[in-house]
C-alpha cells in the first residue's frame, strides 16, 4: 500500500512543463524587464509648441512668461531641469516614463506630456 | 440497511460497492457522484481556510478529485461532482452568486472541458499530473480573463499572468501528484 509506479510522467508531460515555464519567462522578460520608455513628448508652453520622439537625448529650452524652463529628455525619461517659477512644483515632480504621464508648470505655463493612453492606475482595492 | 459500504476500483476499471443490501449500478454511480463530491468540498473548503497572501495561490487539491472522478465515472457524472463541489463550497463559505462564485465556477467549468478534452482525446501523450497541471492553467487563466472583462477592464492586469502560470503549474503538478497517489491506491 501507499506505493507510487514509477514513470508514469509521459513525454507530453514534459513537453508541456517545459513549454509552460518557457512561455511563463518570457512573459516575465516582456513585462517587467523590458525597457518600456517614453515614445513622444509633447511640450506646449505660452508660444510654444513641440513633439519630440522619446528615446533620443536632447535638451529643450521652452520660453515662458517668466524665463525659460529646462526640459531634459533621456534615456526615455523625461523631466525639468531648470525653472524660473516659485515653488518650483515642476522639478520636485521628478522624472516621468509612462504614457499618459505629465509634468505641469502653471507659473511659466509649461505642460510637457507624454503621448498616449494612461496605463498605470493609481491603486486597486477588494 | 445497517450495512457497511465497501468501495473498490477493480481491474478493469468498473465500479465495485458491495453492501449487504443489493444495489444497482444507477445507485452505485450516484453513490460516488456524491462521494467524491463531498470529498471535494471538504478539500476546497480546508484550501479556502488555509492564510494565503493571494487568493490565487492555491494548489487546488478539489481537482485532483476531478481527476480521480474521471478515472471512475462518466464525463456527464464528473461534470455534476464539479458543479456540486463549486456550489455547495461558495454556499458553506457564504459567496454564492457573488464575484468569487463567478469567477470559481467560470475557472471550473472552463478546466472541467480541457481536462475532458485531454482525458479523453490524448491520454496517450500525458499522464494524470500533465492533465492536471492544463487544469490549473486554464481554470486559473479563464479567472484572469473573468476579471478582465467583468471589472477591471485594463490591459494592466496581464502583468499577473506569469505569477500565476507559475503558481498554476507549482499548484497542478502537487494536485496532479495527489490524484495520481489517489487512482493508484484507492
Amino acid at each position: 500500500m501507499l506505493k507510487l509506479k514509477r514513470n508514469i510522467l509521459k513525454t507530453g508531460d514534459y513537453i508541456l512543463i517545459l513549454t509552460v515555464l518557457c512561455l511563463i519567462a518570457f512573459l516575465f522578460s516582456r513585462f517587467y524587464f523590458s525597457k518600456s520608455g517614453a515614445r513622444q513628448v509633447n511640450i506646449t508652453g505660452n508660444s510654444f509648441q513641440g513633439s519630440f520622439p522619446g528615446d533620443e537625448n536632447r535638451v529643450i529650452d521652452v520660453e515662458g512668461p517668466l524665463g525659460v524652463t529646462r526640459v531634459i529628455i533621456e534615456d526615455g525619461e523625461v523631466w525639468v531641469e531648470e525653472s524660473p517659477c516659485r515653488e518650483k512644483i515642476c522639478i520636485k515632480m521628478g522624472k516621468i516614463k509612462r504614457a499618459g504621464e505629465q509634468i505641469v508648470c502653471v507659473p511659466n505655463r509649461v505642460i510637457v506630456e507624454i503621448e498616449g493612453e494612461r496605463e498605470a492606475v493609481d491603486g486597486i482595492t477588494r | 440497511m445497517n450495512g457497511k459500504l465497501y468501495i473498490s476500483n477493480t481491474m478493469n476499471g468498473k465500479l465495485y460497492i458491495s453492501n449487504t443490501i443489493r444495489s444497482s449500478e444507477g445507485q452505485k454511480r450516484a453513490f460516488f457522484i456524491a462521494f467524491l463530491g463531498a470529498m471535494a468540498i471538504s478539500l476546497s473548503i480546508i484550501e479556502h481556510m488555509v492564510p494565503k497572501p493571494f487568493p490565487w495561490m492555491r494548489i487546488g487539491l478539489a481537482n485532483a478529485i476531478t481527476l480521480y472522478a474521471f478515472t471512475l465515472l462518466k464525463p456527464r457524472e464528473v461534470m455534476l461532482v464539479v458543479l456540486s463541489r463549486v456550489i455547495a463550497t461558495s454556499i458553506l463559505i457564504g459567496s454564492f452568486l457573488s464575484i468569487t462564485f463567478i469567477l470559481s465556477f467560470s475557472g471550473a467549468l472552463a478546466s472541467f472541458m480541457m481536462m475532458y478534452l485531454f482525458y479523453t482525446y490524448l491520454r496517450k501523450f500525458f499522464s494524470i499530473v500533465g492533465i492536471s497541471v492544463i487544469g490549473a492553467l486554464t481554470s486559473n487563466t479563464v479567472q484572469l480573463i473573468m476579471v478582465n472583462i467583468l471589472f477591471i477592464n485594463t490591459r494592466l492586469s496581464y502583468y499577473f499572468l506569469p505569477f500565476i502560470l507559475l503558481f498554476a503549474l507549482l499548484g497542478g503538478i502537487l494536485s496532479g501528484w495527489f490524484s495520481r497517489f489517489l487512482v493508484e491506491n484507492i
